[in-house]
């Protein structure tokens, strides 16, 4: 062959040829090292991106899919950190669609056991099931995120040209996502009657102020993107909060209302016993009286006053006699 | 040198289509659900015996064997309380659930007399004296022999990729393997005290 080329070759010494094999692997292990970044970042937010969509639409188990195949590819010790802030998004988005699995028992249970027992590679779910799973992916979300804010920088200069986080997803803001991780934890403790640790993460919530009242807490929900379903829940937490900690009982019977008007206009999973825990309170617990301009008391079964049309929620409190 | 770009090619096409082996998907720093029951006069615990299949009495890995997990369940009253005598704690009113931290959720083994009628002499012994149930509620005790307490399994579907190593689970599900500790995982139950349900809910210990 050499004696055929046309071109003048270039005469390596022995001791070279002897280590051509050497050569040959640091070049391909330059090479490698040099596109193994890219072509992950690519393929996790493309996965991500996908998740996100399945999600909006409602198909939780593909959304859970493809948010795992994220994780499960940048799960390795080494390289967990290089990925932090995908697997940020997509810790997120498992927590996501769990949550809203959880609210959806009714629209699982028509579609039968079989497809039940395949969302998510669980068996025999229930909203129970999902709620766990919740939790367990809101804490690693929880612990994710100081991670993630770190990366956000490092990783995207490292991805090149790639959007590391689709833009869809990267309108959720960092700390807006930590609020929703945040309220996740408390809506998942009150849910499976866990009050005390909810009671907890109340009080050791950063921006525990800007829940403590019905009108900024509203605020922070949305801000939060927290879920209508969900919302009774933290209502619900907020009331037993105030009321087991001494705090505000006048905005306790906000939240307490709110609570249950919220329970009958959202697909939450809100339990009778609990809508009732509330009503008893208000009706012999409370400190104070309810009672609307009328002055008609709060009557448990309606939610405005039968007289003058004023809704429970602006109903005055004055001392029980 | 046709040799040395097939070479470089075949490198460079794999290096562009990713890993073949996913990474296991590990969890790590969630502490799981509070382990002490405590509503009204109602307490449980829920533990996983990592080391029965090392006892004298036992002799045989439950979980190798017959693909349950064997957790021991104690439940009762509070010292004061007056025991109840319309109280439903038969494993069949208690709709009984092991929720793994993925979701999954594991029932007990419908078929619990044919796994303890299979087993050999000593564990058959060392289970079937252990079995949870009782009828009527009683004060709570850790004692092994109380009437509340006892070992419920926890049936591992045979459509799942679960497999325990001491006190972890890896579940397998497409490419990705969870793995994480049974002590993040959560148990359910429902007792009926005088007509009325009540739902535990208590972290694995």
């Amino acid at each position: 062959m050499r004696e055929n080329s046309p071109m003048p070759q270039l005469e390596l010494p022995r001791c070279t040829r002897s280590t051509l094999p050497g050569v040959l692997a640091l070049v391909i292990g330059i090479v490698c090292s040099a596109c193994s970044v890219a072509p992950q970042h690519a393929a996790n937010a493309t996965d991500l991106e996908a998740s996100y969509s399945f999600w909006q639409e409602g198909q939780l188990k593909p959304a859970a899919t493809f948010a795992e195949r994220v994780l499960a590819r940048t799960g390795a010790p080494k390289t967990a950190a290089q990925y932090a802030r995908q697997r940020y998004y997509a810790t997120i988005l498992m927590m996501l669609a769990h949550e809203s699995a959880s609210f959806g028992e009714e629209q699982f249970e028509t579609e039968g056991k079989r497809y039940l027992s395949h969302v998510f590679g669980g068996s025999q779910g229930s909203p129970n099931a999902h709620l766990v799973a919740t939790a367990y992916h809101a804490h690693q979300g929880r612990l994710g995120f100081e991670n993630a804010v770190a990366d956000s920088d490092v990783a995207q200069s490292e991805a090149g040209p790639v959007q590391m986080i689709p833009s869809a997803l990267s309108a959720f803001d960092l700390q807006a996502t930590q609020d929703h991780v945040n309220l996740t934890m408390v809506m998942v403790d009150t849910r499976l009657g866990f009050t005390s640790r909810s009671n907890d993460h109340l009080r050791t919530l950063t921006r525990a102020h800007q829940i403590s009242d019905l009108d900024t807490c509203n605020a922070f929900l949305d801000q939060a993107r927290f879920p209508d379903s969900g919302r009774p829940w933290i209502y619900y937490a907020m009331f037993q909060f105030l009321k087991d900690t001494g705090g505000d009982q006048k905005e306790a019977y906000r939240f307490g209302i709110s609570a249950r008007q919220a329970a009958e206009d959202a697909h939450s999973g809100f339990r009778q016993e609990a809508a009732d825990g509330i009503a008893d309170w208000i009706d012999h617990e409370s400190n104070y009286v309810f009672k609307c301009a009328c002055p008609k008391p709060f009557d448990r079964t309606t939610d405005r006053c039968l007289v003058c049309g004023a809704k429970n929620i602006i109903f005055e409190g004055t001392p029980r006699p | 040198m046709r040799a040395v770009h097939l070479i470089l090619a075949l490198s460079l096409w794999g290096c562009a289509s990713g890993p073949k082996l996913p990474g296991p998907v590990r969890l790590t720093g969630f502490d799981g659900f509070p382990t002490n029951f405590a509503e009204g006069d109602l307490l449980a615990v829920a533990r996983f015996k990592v080391n029965h299949a090392s006892s004298s009495e036992c002799r045989v890995d439950l979980i190798e064997a017959k693909r349950v997990i064997p957790i021991w369940v104690t439940t009762g009253l509070t010292k004061d309380a007056v025991p109840s005598q319309t109280t439903l704690i038969t494993r069949e009113h208690m709709d009984m659930r092991l929720y793994l931290p993925d979701g999954t959720a594991l029932m007990p083994i419908a078929d619990l007399d044919g796994m303890v009628d299979s087993l050999s002499s000593t564990p058959k012994q060392y289970v079937s004296g252990r079995l949870f149930g009782g009828e009527a509620l009683q004060q709570f005790s850790t004692e092994r022999d109380a009437p509340n307490n006892g070992y419920v399994f926890f049936q591992i579907p045979a459509n799942q990729d679960i497999a325990v190593r001491g006190r972890t689970v890896s579940h397998t599900v497409g490419d990705a393997i969870r793995s994480f500790d049974l002590n993040e995982a959560l148990v359910s139950f429902n007792i009926t005290v005088d007509g009325k349900p009540h739902a535990v809910m208590v972290g694995v210990q």
